[in-house]
């Protein structure tokens, strides 16, 4: 397989390949220890013969090499040798390896809740063991004595780096040792018979229950890292040549015709079989056709929030009054009652203290330790985690402390959670919810006040929540939990009991659309599109103005994905002037995107230049005369729309 | 230093002048005030003066074309000791720039110069623009838009506060008349179509077109009201009749009925203000001054000369007037000057016979008197006690045509008593005096 990609790559035919040789043997010896279809696999790009033993044929191997159509990995979405099958529960891998292992961890953590048989394989090489994910993603399972088999195929070399460089003492085995719950093993990675009976007696432990196991396997890596590298640059030719006595293929071929298994004649007409098959595989493969240009924006998002209804009417709400943090607390009470699946895991979001902010106060005492449970001190686990639930089934919502903490878990929202639909051709969904407080005015300084919803706005994949009022949030909340796509739900932590943005409670039965603005207050003379706190200071420097008599418009977005730029346009096709007011900092802010589609769509329509009103290019200062003066407020409103009179 | 010639303003409602003639050329030399060109503006033919004692260094406009008034025509080198070679020279270099210039400078009808300056470069919005666009606003137009925002900036509420009275009270010739497609058929094709078998295919002249335009704008500036009273004009009559010869004798012109009106006109003017006025953008423009127009059919036309300063001049001095301003309107030798800053107008269809009329307004003013034939007719007379009896009178219709943009009907209605109670109790003394 390997020689025939790489014929097809110097071709022109195929633009990249990873090769396996001298990894076959352990892999061959996972995929025959697992159920195929029943347990899952995470298996990392050089994983070639743990797939094809698993079930994936040569053909659908050509196809994805050949970026078919008809590919069942991506589609041709994303580079080969990143595998994935729904069929045998092979989930779609990505480039950034060392990302696969919490996610393992989140399907082992489902599977245990679900009280099944089943396991996860997990495998990398001995590099991305250095990524902090690897340690963490084996904490928590062998905190939770969870069914995960991590396999670590230790070929001495990541890309061209030397373990001894990577890993203290040079051993992964060593360097785990001190997780308690941990079961370490240790095979000749390139003998298939050592490699078989440890994954036997692995598999046979964490049947078990007894807990997760890690196994390292010595493997030589025979080819270069990829199609894209030269060893020879790096390595000895006496080093590879050394390597190349431990090729797990003539070592098992000499093993059969030692024991008269087979003859040499049979291995040899063996192989011109397997190469035939190949070859016509491949043949085949090209036959097919490839992706249609037209499909390339398919699977990025679900359908739940594609398309907001034209018309909706905002029922009268009218429930007793309540401050926002409650209404938070209120639909994801209601949501779990109404989806047994429902997760909520986080930082100390666990009763007694109910998060820190009481947002998922008595949702443990109500629903118990399995739906409602504090996660370790670490944001890319408690996002790794979920994606893994997700892929499950369950609908996590997983909570970050402060979007001032989300950075550790961004590589798995932005390479991980958000292209899970579209790299795997729409096969894996990861719908969840992310909810984050974030926001300022509140003296958090630098660490306790970001706003995080411009880098998420720029996340293909992603919807994006940000509500000013309990009602909002509430309504938009219960539809992110009902919908198909990964939510980020941004909570003003300002707002969550701030008594401008309390609301008569909606009912249960109340759904907000997503992608539906609102206007907060009319007016003919100026457009203010806003959203979050900044919704208020709009609305309160409107009132200013109003008794100058200029009529103020005020648009509260509510969500920024999908983005409601009808309501937007139609604003300015009567008010011709448009400021654009967010509390994140200036530069590359959600407004800019605005203004920018304003700008593209409605420069006929403009009277004046489209103005923004955001926070100064700095950190949050925590002392209120410095957070006051790098915050966007009323009076900075009022700046902007003066300036849009006179203009 | 050269001198602009400019095609001059030659009253406030006219826009543009035609070139009749070139009296002098290119090279030649002339004096100050004298005649070097024959124009044609709205109604008036006119010889224009040269502005200075020079030589014509450049022509710009060819004779026979029309171009808005404030537009430079041509040059005058004042400085005798450059050669006429090189002054003709200088001006050939000129030509590109006067191009321009003479583009910008058909802007100047609403705007001063310094303005002028200032707009012509300022910033338009793209909501502007597409608003230019969209209703077909002329560069000349928009320049002349006041801007209220920074620099001058025409803002979206300008833009349409012009077009709210551009819609109402359109300067220009309707869109539909000037590109009316028997505008753009040459004479010769007009007489192919026409055959002189059958047709007589007369081109209109100046003037003749100039009252086409000006008649088609009043009608889609001013929405026309006419009102029509009844006078009983018996005691006049008697009253001219028996100091006809005698008036003739001492103010050395005959007498007619057209004093007698004026002079009504006048002091009923003076009670209604508002139809002495005019409205421009959105206010109303209120005269302290009557220059009464008195509509006068010349040979080449109708034209409107004007009585100055009406409101300050006795029935003999009116009388005098009227007959000298017709007089020379029918010798074709009015001046600008007797055309310009007319506030009202009579026009006297009666001696034609007619005895009821519906007069269009001459711009910019609001309103215009139609008088009819007087004429006999039995008339109902109520006596002091209260009888009834038939008598034979002489009558004469008056209508008013009013602007109902500013003068309702209550107003027109009122200001039309009034010339007729005027007349009917016309007191004596005002002629004998």
């Amino acid at each position: 397989m390997d020689e025939k990609q790489e014929i097809l790559l110097k071709q022109g035919k195929v633009f990249f390949h990873i090769g396996g040789s001298g990894h076959e043997a352990v892999q061959i010896a996972a995929a025959a220890s697992l159920h195929p279809g029943s347990d899952w696999a995470f298996p990392y790009y050089r994983d070639q013969a743990f797939v094809l033993t698993y079930g994936i044929t040569p053909k659908e191997l050509f196809l994805a090499a050949l970026h078919r159509a008809a590919d069942p990995a991506t589609g041709g979405r994303q580079m080969p040798s990143h595998y994935g099958k729904k069929e045998l529960r092979i989930i779609a891998q990505s480039s950034p390896t060392g990302t696969q292992f919490l996610q393992a961890v989140g399907v082992a953590l489902a599977i245990k809740k679900e009280k099944s048989d089943e396991l996860v394989y997990v495998s990398s090489g001995e590099g991305a063991t250095s990524e902090g994910e690897f340690f963490e993603a084996v904490n928590w399972a062998a905190r939770e004595a969870l069914p995960v088999v991590f396999l670590i195929q230790d070929n001495k070399l990541a890309i061209s780096v030397p373990v001894s460089n990577q890993t203290a003492g040079g051993s992964v085995f060593e360097v785990t040792k001190g997780f308690k719950g941990l079961e370490r093993f240790q095979c000749d990675g390139t003998d298939i018979l050592d490699s078989y009976s440890t994954f036997q007696t692995a598999v046979h432990h964490c049947r078990s229950n007894k807990g997760p196991v890690l196994i390292c396997a010595n493997v030589v890596r025979l080819l270069p890292h990829s199609s894209s590298d030269d060893q020879r640059k790096y390595r000895k030719v006496e080093e590879i040549e050394k390597d190349r006595l431990k090729d797990p293929i003539p070592r098992l071929t000499s093993y059969i015709i030692e024991n008269g298994y087979l003859s040499e004649n049979q291995i040899s007409t063996l192989k011109e079989e397997i190469k035939e098959e190949v070859d016509r595989a491949a043949e085949w493969a090209e036959e097919h056709s490839l992706p249609d240009p037209t499909t390339v924006s398919d699977h990025v998002y679900g359908s739940a929030h594609l398309n907001p209804p034209k018309e909706f009417t905002e029922p009268n709400h009218n429930g007793n009054k309540i401050v926002l943090v409650d209404a938070i607390n209120h639909a994801l009470d209601e949501e779990m009652q109404n989806n047994p699946k429902l997760v909520i895991f986080g930082e100390d979001v666990a009763d007694g203290k109910g998060g820190v902010f009481t947002a998922t106060k008595g949702l443990l005492t109500k629903y118990g330790n399995d739906r409602t449970f504090n996660s370790p001190l670490a944001e890319a686990s408690i996002i790794g985690v979920a994606i893994g639930m997700s892929i499950k089934g369950w609908i996590p919502v997983p909570e970050i402390q402060f979007g001032d903490y989300i950075w550790p878990a961004f590589m798995q929202i932005r390479d991980e959670l958000s292209m899970m639909r579209y790299r795997s051709n729409g096969a894996w969904t990861c719908p969840m919810v992310i909810r984050v407080p974030i926001g300022g005015y509140i003296h958090g300084g630098h660490y306790h006040s970001q706003c995080i919803e411009a880098f998420m706005a720029h996340i293909p994949g992603l919807r994006l929540a940000f509500p000013s009022n309990a009602a909002d949030a509430k309504g938009l909340l219960k539809s992110a939990l009902r919908g198909d796509d990964p939510v980020v739900f941004m909570e003003h932590k300002g707002l969550y009991r701030q008594g401008y943005a309390t609301s008569a409670e909606p009912d249960s039965s109340y759904l907000l659309p997503f992608g539906i603005a609102t206007i907060r207050r009319e007016g003919t003379d100026i457009t203010i599109v806003t959203y979050g706190a900044t919704v208020q200071h709009s609305l309160e420097a409107s009132r200013v103005m109003e008794s100058q008599g200029i009529q103020i418009e005020v648009i509260d977005l509510r969500t920024l994905n999908p983005l409601d730029e009808e309501t937007i346009y139609r604003s300015i096709r009567k008010t011709n002037k448009v400021i654009v007011v967010h509390e994140d900092t200036y530069t590359g802010g959600f407004g800019a995107e605005i203004a920018a589609r304003i700008a593209e769509n409605c420069f006929e329509l403009l009277d004046a230049p489209v103005l923004r009103v955001a926070a100064l290019d700095t950190p949050v200062p925590y002392s209120p005369p410095l957070e006051d003066a790098m915050l966007p407020n009323k009076q900075k409103i009022l700046e902007a729309i003066r300036r849009l009179i006179a203009y | 230093m050269q001198v602009e010639v400019i095609m001059p303003k030659m009253g406030e409602s006219i826009q543009e002048g035609t070139i009749l003639r070139w009296v002098k050329q290119v090279g030649d030399k002339v004096n100050k005030d004298e005649t070097i060109l024959e124009i044609s503006t709205d109604k008036v033919d006119s010889e224009i003066p040269s502005p200075a004692d020079g030589i014509i260094s450049m022509i710009i406009i060819n004779e026979q074309d029309t171009v808005p008034v404030g537009t430079i025509i041509a040059y005058i080198e004042t400085d005798r000791s450059i050669p006429i070679e090189n002054v003709l020279y200088k001006s050939h270099l000129n030509r590109r720039l006067t191009d321009v210039e003479l583009q910008s400078s058909q802007n100047e009808k609403l705007i001063s110069k310094t303005e002028h300056k200032l707009n012509k470069d300022r910033f338009y919005s793209p909501l502007v623009r597409s608003i230019i666009r969209k209703e077909g606003i002329e560069q000349q137009e928009l320049e002349a838009i006041r801007g209220t925002g920074s620099n001058n900036r025409v803002t979206k509420k300008d833009i349409l506060v012009y077009l709210n009275q551009r819609d109402i009270q359109k300067f220009e010739i309707p869109k539909a008349y000037q590109k009316s497609p028997t505008r753009n058929i040459t004479l010769e094709e007009l007489q192919k179509k026409y055959p002189s078998e059958k047709y007589r295919v007369v081109q209109l002249d100046n003037i003749q077109k100039k009252m086409a335009d000006h008649m088609m704008r009043s009608v889609s500036i001013s929405p026309h009201v006419t009102i029509v009273e009844e006078v009983d004009m018996t005691s006049i009559v008697n009253l001219r009749l028996s100091i006809l010869q005698t008036f003739e004798n001492k103010e050395g012109v005959k007498l007619t009925y057209m004093p007698f009106f004026g002079w009504a006109v006048v002091n009923a003017l003076k009670e209604y203000p508002i139809v002495n006025s005019s409205l421009e953008s959105d206010a109303i423009i209120y005269k302290n001054y009557i220059n009464l127009g008195v509509a006068v059919a010349s040979p080449s036309g109708l034209i409107v000369p004007i009585v100055r300063q009406a409101d300050s001049k006795s029935f003999s001095e009116l009388a005098r007037d009227i007959f000298d301003v017709a007089a020379r309107a029918k010798k074709k030798q009015l001046t600008p000057n007797d055309i310009l800053d007319g506030t009202f107008s009579i026009t006297n269809y009666g001696i034609f016979g007619s005895i009821i009329g519906t007069p269009i307004i001459s711009q910019p003013q609001v309103a215009i008197l139609g008088i009819g034939a007087i004429k006999k007719r039995p008339v109902v007379i109520t006596d002091t006690e209260g009888g009834d009896s038939i008598q034979v009178r002489s009558m004469v219709y008056l209508t008013l045509s009013f602007d109902h943009r500013i003068i309702d009907g209550a107003i027109g209605g009122q200001f039309l008593a009034r010339i007729r109670q005027l007349l009917e109790s016309f007191p004596k003394e005002v002629v004998l005096r």
